[in-house]
């Protein structure tokens, strides 16, 4: 097996698709797993080296847990996610026209690569884990965007020596040949990682943190029953649970509980209000609540 | 002639020893000098009784080479026998002379011309222990009457004219300069002029020997002789119009552009001429500004105001700096027809004016100041080019912007600029590492985004619908560093003596309590404020269920929404009805139906509620033995003119209601999900489901008076509000 490639179950699940993001295009430059002695740094072009923006280039934004800049745990999971937007996506010139995003391979998503760097540099590969998609193209303009999300489970996560690691995610269309592709090469800003060992007694919010990261990560990658376990852990420890209760709502839902969830929004709202009279309207919440409460009163 | 003077000569900061002046071989003086005067009088004599009235009139000035004599030190020109006849003198006088005696009046007008010198010394004498000097000469001329009286021929008369002051006490207030060698002084004194020996020989025999009093006033000038005549010109640097400065990140460490000044020595009068002479040049900046940092916001702690331009030794091989790191003075370390100096830059705003003064070897040390090549008048180079004297390059933004802060563009409230001046637009602010200008067309923001990309896409919107010039990539504080943005917010932190207005903020994104929250957090006493950066403590954003949904649309919305309540935009309304929950209930006479109750801090249903009917506004109504009306739920109603009102495309309307409380005062609820504003709008017209008009009826119709416009609300400019 390759390095990097999805071991177990895993690779039941991921597919195709996953070959294509695990980590730098093979064989294109050595590569260490994480912790090994890299090559000299003369040897290694940097990933930095493709330039983060172009005129009339798509926009690659990566996030890592839905920050810029995080510190986390050995342990814990890593939640990666890429939006590919249009440089005009939403504004008010419409008049904009259309990016296609294509790959040599079957999806466009084999265009995309992650690189992780450690702090001296070196490429190092992690087994992150991509929701499949299995578009051949993604057409981005005024209106449309694209996004994938990849995950590192705790389990992998407790393997990776402590540091500081930078992600960067890459597009390369520069090699495809299908009429009207947009072709050329970018990358998005480094995303960070300050890893560590994880403290011990971890304090309440910790531990909030994690159980949410847990249980995220199991619903993203399918272990429902898992997800709810760590989801109803946390609320058990922490009822008032913001993140909890939605995690739970999303999680019954999909367990074709629409009632319960609808009820476990309408919780999460009360609670908010309560919690903050001024500020505005939770809308992530209101709009699963809402559009719950529409789908139940259509019944 | 005879003169000696008593001006001071003004003392600078930097003394040199008064010994230079006795290493000077020879000097040259140079001396004008005008006399006015004349007499009246009357006396007695063989002849009967005589009144005669005399006025004189004289002008004219010389050169005089004085040479060290041996022994003494004294510098002299010439002796009485005329053995050294380098001297030059002008002379032109006119006298008029009334003689009345007896029954008759003589009135004869005599002008004169020197012709030569005769005779006569000159001595200068420098006394280096007190710091004095004493300067006297006496010249005699042959006259040639040029306009003799009627009757009288032309002649060449050798006179002796003389002139002294009375009091020469005065000679020893000449004080020798602290710098240069230049002596120079002018003195006004009471003096005998030469006797009136011309009169008509009829009258002559008659008359006294009569010397009129006249008011003498000279002006000297003393300067080492024996050096070639030379000017010293500043060349205009190469790309002089266009140079900016340009600073690094860190304070000790030049910028990447210095600039380099090249003066050179030509033939007094002739700029193509180079001079043989060689000299010893000295550099001086002058005016040097002395801002903090590099520029505004960097670094924002520990800022230096340091010297912002630096003649640096390293880059200067040629030159010993005199007052080291300031890097203020430096002066050639050899002699030479030309020099350069290599100025380095330490900040985005800095200014300077170079002085060069050429220091002519010889062993005089005379000092000759160099003037620019573009303008004779001019003896100080700006750097940068400043022409208007507003201390920034005039190779900015050829724009001829406005210097105090009066950008219009937004127009938002009308409230004109962005808190920043010209000068601090042009100073500029660190952003991501690099330096940007401020833009002088539009008002500037600056956001400082903690958060990342889940900011980007809105801040995008917000810059495209707001209209104003956000710079939204500074960096935050972390463990890298400080950050571009300290915690006091202070965009302009680093303005010290430069045009200023206001301590102008910037705004922060920061991830939303529990990661769900979005607000714009106020400052004490703008809680419930809307107004300009200053009184928004953050703009704080949820980040949306971690793995769930959350539309990038939505996400966007919100960021604008509230980066907008940061610039001062208010909602399109307020007083909305709120979330109320809505649950099936048997009456009083036992009939199920749905009831409307206000809710308690946990959502749930307080008090008996209201019987209603929930109407749908596509038609029917909501069934009370519908499962989720049996279980409850609550929505949020929103009211006519409140936070849903307006404007449907705008951001800063809401879309969380689902009911709305109709003209008839029925309770009228929607399935489908209202329109996420994603622009701005320009007044409170009710829009899409809140058009005047509209069937059934508007939702929530116009936004309340005073609101809405709220493209016509944006303030950025912390001196207002």
């Amino acid at each position: 097996m390759k390095k990097g490639m999805p071991k177990g179950k895993w690779g039941l699940i991921l597919g195709l698709a996953v070959l294509t993001i695990l980590v730098l295009n093979p064989g294109c430059r050595k590569r260490s797993k994480a912790g090994e002695e890299a090559p000299p740094s003369e040897a290694r072009e940097l990933p930095e080296a493709v330039e983060v923006q172009k005129e009339n280039a798509p926009v690659l934004g990566l996030m890592v847990n839905r920050l810029g800049e995080i510190d986390t745990y050995q342990g814990w999971p890593v939640l990666v996610e890429l939006e590919l937007r249009h440089p005009k996506l939403f504004l008010r010139d419409k008049t904009v026209e259309s990016m296609i995003i294509s790959s040599r391979g079957e999806s466009w998503v084999q265009a995309i690569t992650l690189v992780v760097m450690n702090s001296t540099d070196q490429t190092i590969d992690l087994p992150f884990k991509l929701k499949p998609l299995e578009e051949a193209a993604l057409t981005l303009d005024a209106e449309k965007m694209g996004s994938l999300s990849w995950w590192l489970a705790g389990e992998d996560t407790i393997k990776i020596p402590e540091g500081d690691y930078r992600v960067i995610a890459r597009l390369d269309t520069s090699g495809v040949k299908k009429p009207g592709i947009w072709q050329g090469r970018v990358r998005s800003e480094p995303v960070i990682l300050h890893l560590s060992k994880e403290p011990s007694p971890l304090s309440e919010e910790q531990a909030e943190e994690k159980q949410l990261l847990l249980a995220a990560c199991a619903k993203a990658l399918g272990d429902r029953a898992k997800a709810m376990g760590y989801v109803d852990t946390l609320l058990g420890a922490r009822p008032e649970s913001l993140q909890g209760l939605a995690l739970k709502a999303g999680l019954l839902e999909e367990a074709g509980d629409k009632m319960a969830a609808m009820k476990t929004y309408e919780k999460a709202i009360a609670i908010f209000n309560r919690k903050y009279p001024n500020a505005d309207p939770p809308y992530g919440l209101w709009d699963e609540y809402n559009r719950l409460v529409a789908e139940l009163l259509k019944k | 002639m005879l003169f000696s003077f008593s001006a001071l000569t003004p003392r600078g900061d930097t003394k040199s020893s008064p010994e230079r002046f006795l290493k000077i071989a020879k000097w040259k003086l140079s001396v004008s000098w005008q006399a006015s005067g004349g007499f009246e009088d009357s006396l007695k004599n063989e002849g009967g009784s005589l009144s005669v009235q005399s006025t004189v009139q004289v002008s004219g000035g010389g050169e005089y080479l004085l040479v060290k004599r041996p022994g003494d030190g004294a510098y002299e020109w010439g002796t009485p026998e005329g053995e050294n006849p380098n001297v030059s003198v002008s002379y032109n006088g006119h006298k008029t002379l009334i003689v009345s005696h007896g029954g008759g009046t003589f009135h004869n007008d005599w002008s004169y011309k020197g012709q030569r010198p005769d005779g006569g010394s000159a001595k200068l004498e420098i006394n280096a222990d007190a710091g004095t000097y004493d300067v006297y000469a006496v010249v005699y001329f042959l006259k040639e009457v040029i306009s003799p009286p009627s009757g009288s021929k032309p002649e060449i008369v050798h006179d002796s004219i003389s002139m002294s002051p009375r009091d020469s006490e005065f000679r020893k207030k000449n004080l020798l300069p602290d710098s240069g060698f230049n002596l120079s002084g002018s003195h006004e004194f009471l003096a005998m002029l030469a006797p009136l020996n011309e009169v008509d020989p009829q009258v002559k025999k008659k008359l006294p020997l009569m010397a009129p009093w006249a008011r003498m006033n000279v002006n000297w000038t003393l300067t080492p002789a024996g050096e070639e005549d030379v000017e010293a010109v500043i060349e205009t640097p190469k790309d002089y119009e266009n140079w900016q400065p340009a600073a690094e990140k860190t304070e000790d460490k030049a910028g990447p552009q210095p600039i380099t000044v090249k003066v050179r020595l030509h033939k007094k009068g002739e700029k193509d001429k180079p001079a043989s002479q060689k000299a010893q040049f000295r550099f001086e900046l002058v005016d040097t500004t002395k801002e903090k940092g590099v520029c505004l916001n960097w670094p924002a702690d520990k800022a230096q105001d340091t010297y912002d331009l630096r003649i640096e030794q390293d880059k200067n091989k040629d030159l010993d700096v005199k007052d080291g790191k300031e890097g203020q003075k430096a002066e050639t370390k050899k002699n030479a027809s030309g020099a350069a100096v290599t100025i380095s830059c330490f900040d985005w705003g800095a200014f300077a004016r170079l002085k060069v003064t050429a220091i002519l070897d010889g062993g005089s040390g005379s000092e000759v100041l160099a003037y620019l090549d573009s303008d004779k008048s001019k003896h100080d180079l700006e750097i940068p080019k400043d022409a208007d004297d507003n201390y920034i390059a005039d190779g900015w933004k050829k724009g001829g912007y406005a210097e105090d802060d009066e950008e219009s563009s937004p127009e938002g409230d009308g409230n004109p600029g962005d808190g920043l001046t010209l000068y601090e637009e042009y100073r500029g602010f660190m952003e991501n590492g690099t330096h940007i200008y401020g833009d002088p067309k539009k008002k500037d923001l600056f956001i400082c985004n903690k958060i990342g990309q889940m900011a980007e896409l809105g801040i995008s919107i917000f810059e495209d619908i707001s209209g104003l010039a956000v710079h939204s990539k500074l960096k935050p504080g972390g463990r890298s560093g400080p950050g571009e943005l300290d915690a006091s917010r202070i965009i302009n932190l680093n303005h010290t003596n430069m045009a200023h207005v206001v301590e102008q903020h910037g705004i922060f994104i920061e991830k939303g309590d529990a990661g769900l929250t979005s607000e714009a957090e106020g400052t004490e006493g703008y809680e419930n404020i809307n107004g300009p950066p200053k009184t928004c403590k953050k703009v704080k954003i949820g980040l949306g269920m971690l793995g769930g949904r959350y539309s990038a649309y939505r996400r966007a919305s919100t960021l604008a929404h509230e980066l907008l309540h940061g610039c001062s935009v208010w909602h399109h309304g307020g007083g909305d009805m709120g979330v109320r929950k809505f649950q099936t209930k048997t009456d009083a006479a036992g009939v199920k139906r749905i009831f409307i109750f206000n809710v308690d801090a946990d959502g749930n249903a307080v008090g008996a509620g209201t019987a209603i009917i929930l109407y749908n506004e596509t038609g029917g109504a909501a069934d009370p033995d519908d499962p989720i009306a049996l279980a409850g739920f609550n929505l949020w109603i929103g009211n006519k003119q409140g936070q849903h009102s307006g404007d449907t495309d705008c951001v800063m309307r809401y879309d969380t209601a689902h009911v709305y409380l109709n003209n008839a005062g029925r309770y009228v609820g929607y399935g489908d999900p209202e329109a996420i504003g994603l622009s701005l709008c320009t007044n409170g017209q009710g829009t899409g489901v809140n058009e005047p008009g509209r069937k059934p009826e508007p939702r929530y119709a116009n936004a309340t008076a005073g609101k809405g416009k709220c493209e016509k609300q944006i303030c950025v400019n912390d001196k207002y509000h």
